[in-house]
């Protein structure tokens, strides 16, 4: 199992002419799409990356404004997923409500994913506790 | 990892939840920010809009959503009147005001709470767009699309008209308001009982377009006639409407309603109109009549009966009957001739002769009919030429046996029928009727 980061772009998109209904209904198609990556397990997180107050720091604590990307380069959202490959992940992004609208989709493998190793002792506790709790059922 | 069973995103939110809101947020920003700034503010909307969609797919919908749009949309009107500049006294002095601090125009979520002060938001707006120097057309372009948050391209086709044609009246209507602004925060109540005439008249007008449409698409035409009844509740329940007008209100209540029960019925499934003594009254929708007669009960407490008391007890009539042969057209005919009393119109006119038809005998509504026709001939203009006037002649000169007349005006019947419903329905009465 590898791990793809997906990027949303939604800047070229000309939600100037939406009426609410539209706007609705895109809510409604991302429903769909996040709750089939739920159902199969491969939704680990998601967020926004907040395009204001945006700050670059550069060597010798040089702080700028940021980023630097064109508009149409600005990233709304991401998702963490897991995917078989890079081709699975592509048809998973393929999905994103944005495309048919004019947005785009990124997707990028994250070879090594560092806190699922950090995370390892912790899942191995409640694997243990969910062992313990699941016999002690069957006991009574 | 998210919880699976989490509610997702839509299913939180109410249907509708933008379109509803966006007339209510309107409303609330014109308040706060005056309504020279119309334009900005309707794009302040459409940016809380986006927002919402680039955010709550990814980081989950808001506690309070409405709260959230809100107070985004807000943001996106002070940062865009930065923008322009126009931060001048009046803006400022507006500022310090706090009327457009969020807490003070915040829609309350109080669910119990006696008086919803999004309902006079709402209430603002549809006032803003029954402005009188606009065309009757215009009005409800304009109320749909700011009030009720129906896009160019639906009222289009709900209309029957072509996008750009509604773009254009939308904007001009728009600019109307936008040059010579009122301060609807400081309207005062008899300007407000005024103006209600006309807000009921749009609203009726509006529901009216659903209801019999001039062409147009059937689910969009429900949708905008649901909207309409929505109207008349939300100035219900606002303090902004006149005490004074609540008999009439609930009579255009009541007429909505009772009309309503009855869409289902209208068509067939081929798309075939189905006249009243045609109608299975099993489709008719017990619930809406019922809540339509409450209202009719409700709109008793009025100084003297209007149109719409005379129209919604038409309407009751036709509803509280099993059967079209149990119909009292005595007491219909009797309600028509108050009507005209106070409403003279050729639609009115046509309605009594009908009922006179039904109550008296075709004979003698063909005589009414023919001899208004020799006293308004020559008098010029439209008489005479509208669908209803066909149709309502066809169908007397076909009862009383002249067959070959009774054709012809079906065929200008025909020729001038708004819906292709209608038209169907007079293809099949052609076929019957021997050449």
């Amino acid at each position: 199992m590898n791990y793809y980061m997906l990027l949303l772009r939604s800047e070229t998109i000309n939600f100037s002419a939406y009426s609410p209904e539209d706007f609705q209904k895109i809510l409604a198609d991302f429903d769909q799409w996040n709750a089939s990556m739920i159902r199969e397990g491969r939704l680990i997180a998601s967020g926004n990356l907040q395009s204001k107050d945006t700050k670059i720091i550069r060597r010798g604590n040089v702080v700028k404004d940021g980023p630097y990307t064109e508009a149409k380069e600005a990233v709304a959202g991401f998702l963490l997923i897991k995917a078989e490959d890079a081709a699975q992940a592509a048809a998973i992004a393929s999905g994103c409500p944005f495309l048919p609208r004019g947005g785009s989709v990124e997707v990028r493998q994250i070879p090594q994913l560092e806190f699922e190793d950090a995370a390892q002792p912790i899942m191995a506790e409640h694997a243990q506790a969910r062992a313990l709790k699941a016999q002690a059922g069957k006991e009574a | 990892m998210r919880d699976p069973d989490m509610p997702s995103a839509s299913s939180q939110l109410t249907e509708h939840l933008f379109r509803k809101k966006h007339g209510e947020m309107l409303g609330a920003l014109v308040r706060g920010f005056g309504q020279q700034h119309f334009a900005l503010l309707e794009e302040a909307i459409q940016t809380a809009f986006q927002r919402a969609l680039e955010t709550w797919p990814v980081s989950g919908v808001p506690q309070n959503p409405a709260g959230w749009l809100y107070q985004v949309a807000r943001n996106a009107a002070l940062d865009a009147l930065r923008k322009e500049k126009i931060k001048e006294q009046k803006f400022t002095a507006l500022e310090a005001e706090g009327a457009c601090s969020a807490a003070a125009l915040l829609p309350s979520e109080k669910e119990n709470s006696d008086h919803a002060p999004e309902l006079d938001d709402l209430a603002t707006m549809i006032l803003l767009c029954c402005n009188p120097e606009l065309s009757a057309k215009a009005q409800v372009c304009l109320t749909l699309k700011a009030a009720c948050g129906f896009s160019v391209h639906e009222i289009a086709r709900a209309l029957g008209m072509e996008d750009e044609a509604v773009k254009k009246t939308i904007t001009r209507a728009k600019d109307k308001i936008a040059e010579a602004p009122e301060n609807l925060r400081a309207l005062d109540p008899k300007r407000i009982a005024e103006r209600f005439a006309l807000v009921l008249e749009v609203v009726y007008a509006m529901f009216t377009e659903g209801y019999s449409a001039s062409g147009g698409e059937s689910q969009l035409r429900n949708e905008i006639a649901e909207t309409s009844i929505r109207l008349a509740d939300v100035l219900l329940a606002s303090q902004l409407t006149p005490v004074s007008r609540h008999g009439e209100l609930h009579a255009l209540m009541a007429l909505m309603l009772l009309q309503y029960a009855r869409f289902a019925a209208r068509e067939d499934e081929n798309g075939v109109a189905v006249r009243l003594q045609e109608q299975e009254r099993g489709k008719w929708r017990a619930e809406f009549i019922h809540a339509g007669l409450v209202a009719l009960e409700h709109s008793r407490e009025v100084a003297e009966p209007t149109v719409y008391h005379f129209e919604a007890r038409i309407a009751a009539e036709h509803a509280i009957n099993s059967s079209f042969a149990a119909t009292n057209w005595k007491k219909i005919l009797a309600l028509y001739e108050q009507l005209l009393a106070v409403k003279d119109t050729e639609q009115v006119r046509l309605n009594r002769i009908v009922a006179l038809r039904y109550a008296e005998g075709p004979e003698a509504a063909l005589r009414e009919l023919e001899a208004w026709l020799e006293t308004e001939r020559g008098g010029g203009g439209k008489f005479g030429c509208s669908f209803l006037f066909h149709a309502v002649w066809a169908d007397l000169l076909e009862a009383c046996g002249r067959a070959r007349e009774a054709r012809a005006e079906w065929q200008s019947a025909m020729q001038t029928a708004p819906t292709g419903a209608e038209r169907k329905r007079i293809e099949k009465k052609l076929e019957k009727i021997p050449e």
